[in-house]
């Protein structure tokens, strides 16, 4: 689904976190969020999902985002940075609370929510830890099984802030695969990314966020200039190009 | 709920197999100045035994005690907190002072609707500070640490309006009202304390989803279309109103609202959600269980419930914080 924002504006009690942005993203795309650290990256993400108060508008696909809460969580899911599992469920039970905007009140898990939370876990390499408390697994397994949750609304908008930060290159690759196989299938995955050279390779699209406002935005080889690292991030980057792909290498910092 | 039943049948099974012996057994004994007593006595005077003195109080147990388990499951769920507890959080202290302040200003003749009525403000105000100073977060030392300063400070109110007793009577009165007992209760303390209490399941019943999805933390909650301000006064209002409820008709019965919960969270896997009925029907259990024992305890003055439960509970608490601590979360 395509999302459309106007005028998105954000501001905490004494800033303004995101300045009026008008951005407008297309469906079967991976969308890299980027900028240095409070840049506003996840406060923007934050706004498109509802959770904090702002102006400007957003839209999902043809019409305004629905004011039903049940109809908005279905429509789009996030994933924060750190996101929380506060008691020690089994894997398999904390993926299945990503249904939650499609179950009816005291009704069990319908055949069709069975099948996204195992596509979910499928796609997110977490099956063979179905039975395990969440409590006892790695920081890395952890955010896969967080993931899983998310990808099991199966939301034609997916938003996830620093997907990848716990992970090792292997399972940082791997979902990227996930991510990207997600946006396939017709949705709009919007991720914030630190790494810069995954957001080179795997992303569509690559918006920068510099002091709460989009400074560039474009297709990952026009935006992730030299230039561009060297403003907004203040490092001399190492650009080359592998097997036609951009990479990226932040090389040393500058004063 | 018809999905939870089938999960988790074994676990209803056990605890409405429990209801049904401890049941009909505190129904059969009684208590005299001359220690227990079993059966109903006389004929010509059984159905008054059984009707004024036994079901009321087997009555009230189950009521009590199933709203304490209930509270404490939510308010476990709410806070993320496996040591939340009305009593421990200052819901049932904040209850009591509110009933002292309607006993002290005498306005509580009778069957008074003031008395529950000044418990559930008490407990709702109690609650809400908590939950003003540290419930957001999900922090377990800040909701104990709360909990602890709202609990000192219904307590010194409640021993301030003490101190100024019309007569020592009154005090004492007051003071062994406050132990929480369900000796010497009738039907009309259980059509006072019903009313409150079943909009108050409701509410709670009604924040089961919410909970679950508070697991995974405020925002993602409300990215799942559960909106925690909406939790959050479900939880605490259904709170407040159960326990001033419970607290008008019994006093102060502790830890049942720790203990249940924590005993039976494994076996619904952790959900807070399939918790909610579970906790209800082990605290009426346990609530039944522990004043049945009091009756057959040998002759001298009978035990107070709150006392009971405090004794028992307490250790477990310890037990608790000491293995949080262990396990470096507090």
């Amino acid at each position: 689904m395509s999302l459309r924002c106007d005028a998105l504006t954000v501001r905490y009690r004494d800033r303004v976190a995101v300045r009026p942005s008008s951005i407008a993203l297309a469906r079967g795309t991976v969308v890299a969020l980027v900028g240095p650290n409070g840049a506003g990256k996840s406060s923007l993400l934050k706004a498109i999902a509802g959770l904090v108060p702002c102006t400007g508008t957003v839209q999902a696909g043809e019409q305004a985002l629905s004011t039903s809460p049940r109809s908005r969580a279905r429509t789009i899911a996030y994933l924060p940075q750190s996101p929380a599992a506060h008691w020690p469920m089994k894997v398999r039970d904390l993926v299945a609370l990503g249904r939650l905007p499609h179950r009816a009140f005291g009704s069990a898990l319908r055949p069709e929510d069975a099948a996204a939370i195992d596509a979910a876990m499928r796609e997110t390499g977490v099956t063979a830890l179905a039975e395990r408390a969440v409590d006892e697994l790695s920081g890395g397994e952890l955010s896969r099984v967080q993931l899983a949750r998310a990808l099991a609304v199966r939301a034609p908008i997916l938003l996830v802030d620093e997907p990848v930060a716990a992970l090792d290159p292997y399972h940082q690759l791997e979902i990227m695969h996930v991510l990207t196989d997600y946006a396939a299938r017709d949705a709009l995955v919007v991720a914030v990314l630190h790494d810069l050279t995954l957001a080179a390779r795997f992303a569509h699209r690559v918006i920068v966020m510099h002091e709460g406002e989009v400074v560039a935005d474009g297709r990952p080889e026009q935006v992730l200039s030299a230039e561009t690292l060297r403003r907004y991030y203040h490092v001399e980057p190492f650009l080359s190009h592998v097997a036609g792909q951009p990479l990226v290498v932040p090389w040393r910092t500058l004063q | 709920m018809s999905a939870a039943l089938k999960r988790d049948w074994p676990l209803y099974a056990a605890l409405v197999t429990a209801l049904l012996v401890v049941v009909p057994v505190a129904l059969g004994v009684g208590r005299t100045s001359g220690g227990p007593a079993f059966g109903l006595g006389s004929p010509e005077l059984a159905s008054a035994i059984f009707l004024e003195i036994r079901l009321p109080r087997v009555l009230l147990g189950l009521l009590v005690g199933g709203t304490l388990g209930l509270c404490g499951a939510a308010l476990q769920g709410l806070l993320r907190n496996p040591l939340a507890e009305p009593g421990l959080l200052g819901a049932s202290s904040g209850a009591a002072f509110g009933a002292v302040l309607v006993f002290y200003f005498g306005l509580a003749a009778g069957q008074s609707l003031l008395l529950p009525l000044g418990a559930v403000a008490g407990s709702l105000t109690a609650l809400a500070t908590l939950y003003a100073l540290a419930g957001r977060r999900g922090d377990l030392l800040g909701v104990i640490l709360a909990g602890i300063a709202i609990n000192a400070l219904a307590a010194a109110l409640t021993s301030l309006a003490l101190n100024f007793a019309p007569s020592p009577y009154a005090a004492l009165e007051i003071l062994f009202w406050m132990l929480g007992s369900l000796a010497d209760r009738s039907l009309a303390h259980v059509a006072l304390a019903l009313p409150l209490m079943l909009p108050a399941w409701i509410m709670l019943g009604a924040a089961a989803r919410g909970l679950d999805a508070l697991t995974l933390g405020e925002d993602v909650a409300q990215s799942l279309g559960y909106d925690p301000k909406t939790t959050q006064w479900l939880v605490i209002g259904g709170t407040a109103l159960a326990i001033g409820a419970a607290v008008a008709v019994t006093g102060v019965v502790g830890f049942v609202g720790l203990v249940v919960p924590h005993v039976l969270r494994r076996a619904v896997g952790f959900h807070p959600s399939r918790l909610l009925l579970p906790s209800f029907l082990g605290g009426a259990v346990l609530t039944v269980a522990a004043d049945l024992v009091i009756r057959l305890m040998p002759p001298g003055p009978e035990l107070k419930l709150g006392v009971v439960t405090a004794l028992l509970g307490a250790p477990f608490f310890l037990h608790l914080v000491l293995r949080a601590r262990r396990a470096g979360v507090a």
